[in-house]
């Protein structure tokens, strides 16, 4: 056949294998969709209720470790005031501290130091823990603080605002931090204070 | 409205080295296209674009569709490809759903707006269909370019980016790909929109050699001679309706007016208007007017037409020419009273 | 699903000047950062997300705005098959480049000692290809109902508006903002931790079914779409 009749036969019989509507509803696609979704509702429902406790991913270090190791270093510190079972610092810890990214963020930018209240258990805290909470008036659970190295600046925020609002604390403070003068402030999250703290005993530095 | 035509015209179909082509419904049952109440509606059911429409298309035939701009011409092939859903009715062609594949797989369209992959080239766009069609991979290259030079497009053009394609190459190239896989239902939307001369010869002699080998073409056209060349039978849509099916074959019921010219050489007591006028009620024709050397007769079909020649002739009237004013569809554009006759 | 239609769409976005010149910046930016600066870690790597966006930003609405459908589907190919298949094309496309990017930026890391431990790459590797898939899932859903690339301007808006939400829980004291625009963000970008999953503690069920629910929602969903889309000028 001469290549300009080449395609050009006679009328093509049905190709076989293909029959069914151009249309055809994804019926399986739908039914695992469906009970995907109806999973995801109840697993949701569930988890509320029991969340699912992760590994925190934070290499946290003790006070007087932390400190010594953010002025050798010239880092920040980000303190974390936290109570064992409390619920907020418990879905704190699960939702940003057990988030790799964040964990990622929190340790190339800062030395985290975790300081554990146990005012509750013991009717009083540490020397060290007390110090901390009377330098930076930490009141509530849990409390996040990003200091210079010589803690003569910091960023507060009191409470527990979310996900975002707390990885957006922690990554903004830095910027905030170097913007501010010595004896500065600033509002962040929640109930948020931010001060100057006096290294003589006990006086913070309101607003 | 439901049409049986007679058998349609000429142009059989064991054409050259074709064999001849044995659609097949599902179980045996119809073959052709068959539309059965179609309604489509727009915007809520406030545009009726289809109305019950029923008509049938045999296999092998080839079946025009015109009409006015917004008779639902569009709608009713869009609704024949799949691509529209009709609100009622049903379509079937080769006794399956319009929109079943195995429909799809022998089936060709060639749209009225050709969008197509504008960053492909144009042999690249032809093998792309060639495979979406399902076709022989290894023959893919090879028929792609076949396809190139049937439509009268050079390799040289096969490898330039469809975006800088003209629009009548454009149109060859849609052609083209609507011919691939030598499909047995062709779907054309305006067939020769855009091509020149050269390019109407062309698609006038590939339409032909699909219908030699059974094809069954469905053509939406406004150029109304072509369609008069092309088709068997010819669906005149308004409204949404089908109005009227018309066969095309010679000898079918046509009444049209004649304008019939004859030389001065005529005898002149044969030329008066009371002489003409009864030479063609004699017939079976009405004489509308004489503007000598010009008669105008209503004529009620191509027999009427030659039978009136021959008794002008017999009287004397030396018929020099004999011209319908108006092609045989043009009529039925025309509202009834706005004919200008006289 | 159907090669020739993954074939094409690769080729087409190999041809789109813009997505390339997009691609190789978000690409080469980030195997420079860990060429030049040390301590930067796979971190920034997370570009799964970026190359899935740029693949797949106009899957379908392209192609429905251009009017190339129509000719498309007047072929044996069903709108289930089509839009699976781009799924699958851009996806897949998405992930060769994250791929690709992930080996070159840790023989970089090698070369500054940092590269890191078999397991964490796998299980970064694996958590990059789920947010390919995720995110063009739902870019792939927005398509569908958005001409053009405006899928890009929803997914963009969704997350935005995801963020505000959360941010308007802190300050309205409001937890079910909180929580919906948690849902929203888990919706717009779909994406699974990995690292919790296969580090030995509990499993969060919901973040697994949640990413698998919201991949198949949006795939039904745009068949569905599509499915009912009338797909001819008769319609303007």
């Amino acid at each position: 056949m001469p290549p300009s009749e080449a395609g050009a036969g006679a009328p093509a019989a049905p190709r076989a294998a293909r029959s069914g509507p151009t249309r055809a509803t994804p019926v399986l696609l739908l039914a695992l969709a469906g009970a995907l979704l109806a999973a995801r509702v109840a697993f949701g429902i569930y988890e509320h209720a029991r969340p699912v406790e992760r590994a925190d991913r934070v290499e946290w270090r003790e006070p007087a470790a932390g400190e010594a190791e953010a002025r050798e270093g010239g880092r920040l510190l980000l303190y974390c005031f936290t109570r064992d079972g409390d619920p907020r610092c418990r879905e704190m810890s699960r939702e940003v501290f057990a988030d790799p990214r964040s964990a990622v963020l929190i340790q190339r930018q800062f030395v985290p130091i975790r300081v554990l209240d146990l005012s509750r258990e013991d009717g009083r805290n540490p020397p060290d823990v007390a110090r901390l909470e009377r330098e930076f008036t930490v009141t509530e659970f849990p409390t996040l603080v990003v200091a210079t190295p010589g803690r003569e600046r910091f960023e507060k925020q009191a409470g527990y605002s979310g996900a975002l609002g707390t990885t957006q604390f922690i990554s903004g403070a830095p910027a905030r931090l170097l913007l501010r003068g010595p004896r500065g402030h600033s509002r962040a999250g929640r109930d948020s204070v931010a001060g100057a703290a006096d290294t003589s005993a006990g006086v913070t530095t309101g607003r | 409205m439901r049409y049986a035509g007679p058998t349609p015209r000429g142009k059989r179909r064991a054409g050259a080295g074709g064999e001849l082509a044995r659609p097949r419904g599902r179980g045996g049952l119809l073959s052709g296209i068959e539309i059965q109440g179609l309604t489509k509606t727009y915007r809520g059911g406030q545009v009726r674009a289809l109305d019950n429409v029923s008509l049938s298309v045999r296999p092998g035939e080839a079946f025009g569709i015109i009409g006015p701009n917004g008779a639902g011409k569009t709608t009713l092939l869009g609704c024949l490809l799949g691509l529209l859903r009709p609100d009622a009715g049903r379509i079937a062609v080769d006794g399956r759903p319009a929109d079943d594949l195995a429909v799809r797989c022998v089936t060709g369209y060639l749209p009225e707006r050709l969008v197509l992959d504008r960053w492909m080239q144009g042999l690249d766009f032809l093998a792309y269909h060639h495979a979406l069609a399902g076709l022989d991979p290894a023959r893919r290259r090879e028929e792609a370019a076949a396809a190139l030079e049937r439509v009268g497009l050079t390799p040289a053009d096969g490898r330039q980016a469809i975006r800088r394609y003209s629009r009548g190459m454009l149109q060859r190239l849609g052609l083209a790909q609507a011919l691939l896989g030598s499909p047995r239902y062709l779907f054309l939307d305006e067939p020769i929109s855009g091509i020149d001369p050269a390019g109407v010869m062309l698609f006038r002699r590939l339409l032909s050699e699909m219908r030699q080998r059974g094809a069954t073409l469905v053509i939406n056209s406004h150029q109304l001679d072509e369609v008069e060349r092309i088709c068997d039978r010819v669906a005149f849509v308004k409204g949404g309706k089908v109005q009227s099916i018309e066969t095309l074959e010679a000898g079918a019921a046509h009444a049209r007016v004649l304008r019939v010219r004859w030389g001065t050489s005529s005898d002149p007591r044969a030329v008066t208007p009371e002489r003409l006028s009864v030479f063609g009620a004699g017939v079976g024709a009405s004489l509308e007017e004489v503007k000598p050397p010009e008669a105008r007769y209503r004529v009620a079909d191509d027999d009427g037409a030659a039978t009136l020649i021959e008794t002008l002739l017999a009287a004397g009237v030396r018929v020099i020419e004999a011209t319908p004013e108006s092609g045989r569809l043009e009529r039925l554009f025309v509202e009834p009273g706005k004919e200008g006759a006289k | 699903m159907n090669q020739v239609l993954i074939a094409a769409l690769l080729q087409q976005r190999a041809r789109s000047l813009p997505r390339v010149a997009l691609m190789l910046s978000f690409f080469s930016l980030p195997l420079l950062v860990l060429l030049f600066a040390r301590g930067a870690g796979l971190a920034v790597m997370h570009t799964g997300q970026a190359f899935a966006i740029f693949m797949g930003a106009g899957l379908i609405g392209q192609d429905m705005s251009s009017g190339t459908l129509q000719l498309l589907f007047a072929r044996p190919v069903s709108r289930g098959e089509y839009v699976l298949s781009r799924w699958l094309g851009a996806a897949l496309a998405a992930s060769c480049l994250t791929m690709a990017q992930l080996a070159i930026g840790v023989g970089f890391l090698a070369l500054h000692n940092e590269a890191p431990a078999a397991r964490e790459l796998a299980i970064f590797a694996g958590g990059q290809v789920l947010s390919v898939f995720g995110t063009t899932s739902v870019l792939l859903l927005f398509s569908t109902l958005l001409p053009g690339t405006g899928d890009f301007l929803a997914i963009i808006v969704a997350g935005i508006t995801g963020q505000a939400l959360q941010l308007g829980a802190a300050l309205f004291k409001a937890p079910w903002l909180a929580r919906a625009g948690e849902e929203i963000g888990r919706f717009v970008a779909p994406a699974l931790d990995l690292g919790a999953l296969f580090g030995g503690g509990p499993i969060s069920w919901f973040e697994v079914v949640s990413y698998f629910s919201t991949v198949t929602l949006c795939l039904a969903l745009a068949i569905v779409i599509l499915n009912r889309r009338e797909l001819s000028y008769a319609t303007e």
